[in-house]
Order: structure tokens, then sequence, then C-alpha cells
């Protein structure tokens, strides 16, 4: 247990490595890269979905982080501190944007983890329709519902990056899965889905 | 509310698009750091302040054109693919030569006198001459950076990692944030195990095949004896499809037939395997078979996943 405002367990390697990078060590540019390349990534694909500018907005978040990192003083986790300011670098996207629907082609042709290629090819559809969903929601609900019940994370660590508490976390779940079913009413693979993936057949 | 029990698979982002990412990230970096001009005690030039901005914002412009393939500016990136099946393949850079070992794939990048090589899979051996003033020859591979100033040296794709074998001169290997020189008659890693000391790396080593040395399960025939008591273990429509794409290069004729018996089918997976024969087919040079199946294959999956592909190969056939 650590005492408010105490760095965490670790915190002097992410101190470290963004003390190096705020003072412009190359090296440790690279090494920040590599060691979260993944976590941005993913945190972008989670809350935005397979999106056409998904290059520039890695780019983004990177240099985001990268601008931070002088005021990093490892309270929280250095990986804490990426997700943060990658979903602000999210949140200004899709403040900027207007919603369209995702279009089918962007959607991969992966294999899934269903027990068969028709599941599979439901399943990507009803992706696509997820995120076209999705984009009808208010962004900071988008981002708190992509972070806790597509990306699996607690709410507590959501709260972390979103700046907010626990209580305004789940609210804002479940204002955006209410919002979201309320959509999927309009449309049956969509509700299957949602109701497939909680489990409630 | 829970999470989702089987979350979106994440789409990958390829590694010449974390190239580009990486690229473009550490020359932001670049430019942020750079000493701003000095100020003159006697007289203040506001005006020269904002000209020095718009050209550091002119030249970041600039960078970020250079890092879109083909984007116009005046050093234009070149980017090149080039795989290899039975034989190996020689290239010439410049005065950089390179042997890209059977059942390897490389992206070579090449901007002004940079030139950076992503090694996807497998071997490449280069030859590098001095670069002197010139910009570092650079090869990626997974998370290994291996920069050359002028040697011969070999790099092997291992997963996420690299081995690293110099010949003559010298290079540096960045992984994990370390920097390694390698000099000539050395590799890296250093340490390679012996397998009687580590059993368990030998069983690793067996684990990590080339995908061109494993050979696959033709499916049987159904006979009387099958049809009572169905093969408990016989390949799924994914394993034959996956089978069929790490076939393509080293035995594309065992690929073809994968992708015909898949194609026979009905479902997601016959789309996507008469897509890739197809494809493949025009890969090989054998256009009007490609573009028959592919017009086949737009027939019957006029919705496909594939199909503003297949209209866009069609009509570069045109």
């Amino acid at each position: 247990m650590t005492t408010a405002g105490a760095p965490e367990p670790g915190a002097d390697d992410d101190r470290s490595l963004a003390q190096r990078c705020a003072a412009g060590d190359r090296d440790a540019h690279r090494k920040l890269f590599q060691d979260y390349k993944a976590l941005v990534h993913a945190t972008l694909y989670r809350i935005l979905g397979s999106n056409r500018d998904m290059e520039d907005l890695v780019q983004d978040a990177f240099l985001e982080v990268f601008r931070s990192l002088a005021r990093f003083r490892g309270e929280a986790k250095l990986s804490t501190w990426v997700s943060r300011i990658t979903a602000r670098v999210a949140y200004a996207y899709l403040s900027k944007k207007r919603p369209s629907a995702a279009p089918l082609e962007l959607v991969p042709e992966t294999a899934a983890p269903g027990p068969s290629a028709e599941s599979h090819a439901v399943s990507r559809e009803a992706t696509r329709r997820l995120y076209a969903a999705l984009e009808r929601i208010d962004p900071v609900q988008r981002i708190a519902f992509a972070l806790h019940v597509i990306d699996g994370r607690s709410l507590r660590e959501v709260a972390a990056i979103t700046e907010s508490t626990v209580v305004a976390t789940k609210s804002r779940v479940w204002r955006a899965r209410k919002d979201l079913y309320k959509r999927a009413g309009r449309d049956p693979l969509l509700a299957s889905y949602l109701a497939d993936q909680e489990g409630e057949r | 509310m829970t999470p989702f029990r089987h979350p979106p698979e994440i789409e990958p982002l390829s590694d010449l698009g974390w190239r580009r990412v990486e690229k473009g990230v550490l020359a932001q970096l670049e430019l942020a750091s750079a000493p701003a001009p000095a100020r003159s005690r006697r007289r203040r030039w506001p005006w020269a302040a904002g000209l020095g901005l718009a050209a550091c914002a002119a030249v970041a412009l600039l960078l970020s054109l250079d890092l879109d393939p083909g984007g116009g500016a005046l050093d234009p990136l070149r980017t090149s693919r080039i795989e290899t099946a039975d034989a190996p393949s020689h290239v010439s850079l410049g005065d950089a030569e390179l042997v890209v070992e059977p059942g390897s794939a490389i992206v070579v990048a090449e901007q002004a006198d940079q030139i950076e090589v992503v090694l996807e899979r497998g071997t490449v051996d280069c030859r590098v001459a001095p670069r002197q003033q010139r910009a570092p020859f650079v090869v990626l591979a997974g998370r290994v950076r291996v920069e050359v100033v002028g040697t011969k040296f070999a790099v092997s794709r291992d997963g996420d990692s690299a081995r690293v074998v110099v010949h003559e001169g010298v290079v540096e290997v960045l992984a994990g944030g370390d920097r390694t020189r390698v000099r000539a008659g050395e590799r890296w890693p250093e340490r390679e195990v012996a397998a009687a000391e580590s059993p368990t790396l030998e069983m690793e080593a067996e684990l990590v095949e080339r995908p061109e040395q494993r050979r696959p399960r033709r499916p049987q025939r159904a006979t009387r004896a099958d049809a009572e008591e169905p093969e408990a273990d016989a390949p799924t429509p994914q394993e034959l499809y996956d089978t069929a794409a790490r076939l393509e290069s080293s035995d594309p004729a065992a690929a073809v037939a994968l992708y015909r018996q898949l194609a026979s089918r009905n479902g997601p997976w016959a789309a996507n395997a008469l897509f890739a024969h197809g494809r493949l087919e025009l890969d090989r040079g054998h256009h009007d078979t490609g573009r028959r199946l592919l017009r086949r294959y737009l027939r019957r999956f006029p919705d496909g996943a594939n199909a503003p592909d297949a209209r866009a190969l069609l009509a570069d056939q045109d």
C-alpha cells in the first residue's frame, strides 16, 4: 500500500526513462517508443476502432507523450501516464471529427477466436456496427466504455487514465451502455452481439 | 457492466507502418531539440524569430511529406519490397549490396542518402561500403536496430528479436535501450547456449521452424469408415487457409490446391480463399487465370470484404 503522492513501485525506472527522454536522449526516445507502442496503438484502437488515420494518431500520441514527460514525477505508473495522454489524443480527435459510419472495408479480415468462420464473419460485421454506434455517443462516455468494457481495464484504471473518479467513470460507462442498447434496439445483429459479449444468452 | 467476453481483435500496423511512425516521431523530436537562434543584445528581431519558426514548420512539413511514400517533396521516400522463395535474391543499393536469403522478405526504404532495410522474416546478408559523412545504413528486425557505417554482416530475424553476425568492420546494435558495438568475428547476442546446457532452448529451437519446412497434412478423402468416425484432428478451414498463405512463396502449387479446396465450399473462408487464389495467380504471372478467378469471386461475393480489392486488381489488368 502506498501513501498518496508517493511513487508507485518500479517508479525509479519510469522516472529515469522519463527524465532521459525529457533531456533529449535519443536512445531513451527509442526505448520508450518500443516499450509503449503496443499500448498506445491498442488504446487508440479500442476507443476509435479501425481507422485510416491510425498511423498519424499514434504519432500524435507519442509526440504528446514526449512533450509531457518533463512533468512526470512518478506518482503514477508510466504506462498509466502514456494511456492518459493517448486517451486525450483520442478525445481531441473525436471532438473534431463529425460522426460517420465505419466503412466495412476498414474492418480487417483477421481470424477471430470463434468456433467457425461463419461466426467470425458475423462478428466482423457486428464490430463494424458497434463502432458505428459508438460514433454517435458522447466522446467522454465512449472513451470510458471502450477502455472498461471493450478493453477490459478496471474502473479504477480507467478513472486514472481519464483523470476522473471511479464513481464518475462508472456513470459514464452506464450511460454509454444505455445509449448503445437503445441503438441496438433497431439493430438485431448488434443487439445479439452485445448480449453475447455480456454472456446474457 | 462487465467487460466483453471476446473483444474484437486489434488490427496490427505493418512493420513499415511502425517504421514510418517511429521516424516521424524521432524527426519531430529532433526538430524540437534544435537550438534556437541566439538573440542579439542590441537589437531585437522579432520578425527573424518568426521566420525561424516558419522555417522549422516548413521543414517539419517537408519531413512529414517525405514520410508519405510517393508524396513528392524534394527527396521523396522510395520503398520496395523483396520476397524470396527457394532462391536468394541479390539487391544493389548504390554501394551497398544485399543478399536476401531464401524464404526471406525485406522492405527497403530510401530517402536521399538514407537507406533503411526492414527485415520482415528470414536473413539478409549485407556488404556496405564506408558511409563516411552519409547517414548510417540501418537494418531493422523486430525490436532490434542495426546501424552500419561500413562493413559486411548478416541479420536474421527471430520473432521480435534478431541475431547479428559481423564478418568485416563494425556495427552498432540497439535493442532494449542498450547499444552494443559488434566487431568482425563477433555476433550478437553474444552467448548462444549449447543444447546440452539448456534442453529448453533446444526444444524452443525445434518449435521455431521455418514455415516452408512444414508440409501441410493433405486432407484425406472421406471413406465409409471416416464417415462413421470422423478424423478427430482434421484441419479447420482457417488452418487450411493459414497453411496455404504460408506456402505461397515456397510451394505455390500446394497453396493453390488448398485455396481451390476451400473455395469449393461455402462460407467466408471460401470467399477469402477464392480471392487469395486469384491474387496469387496474378502474382505468379498467370494473368488470364487470375482475372477469371477474381471475376468469379465478384460474382459469388459481390459484397465481400475483398470486393473493392478485386475490382482494383482487375482494373489494373485492363
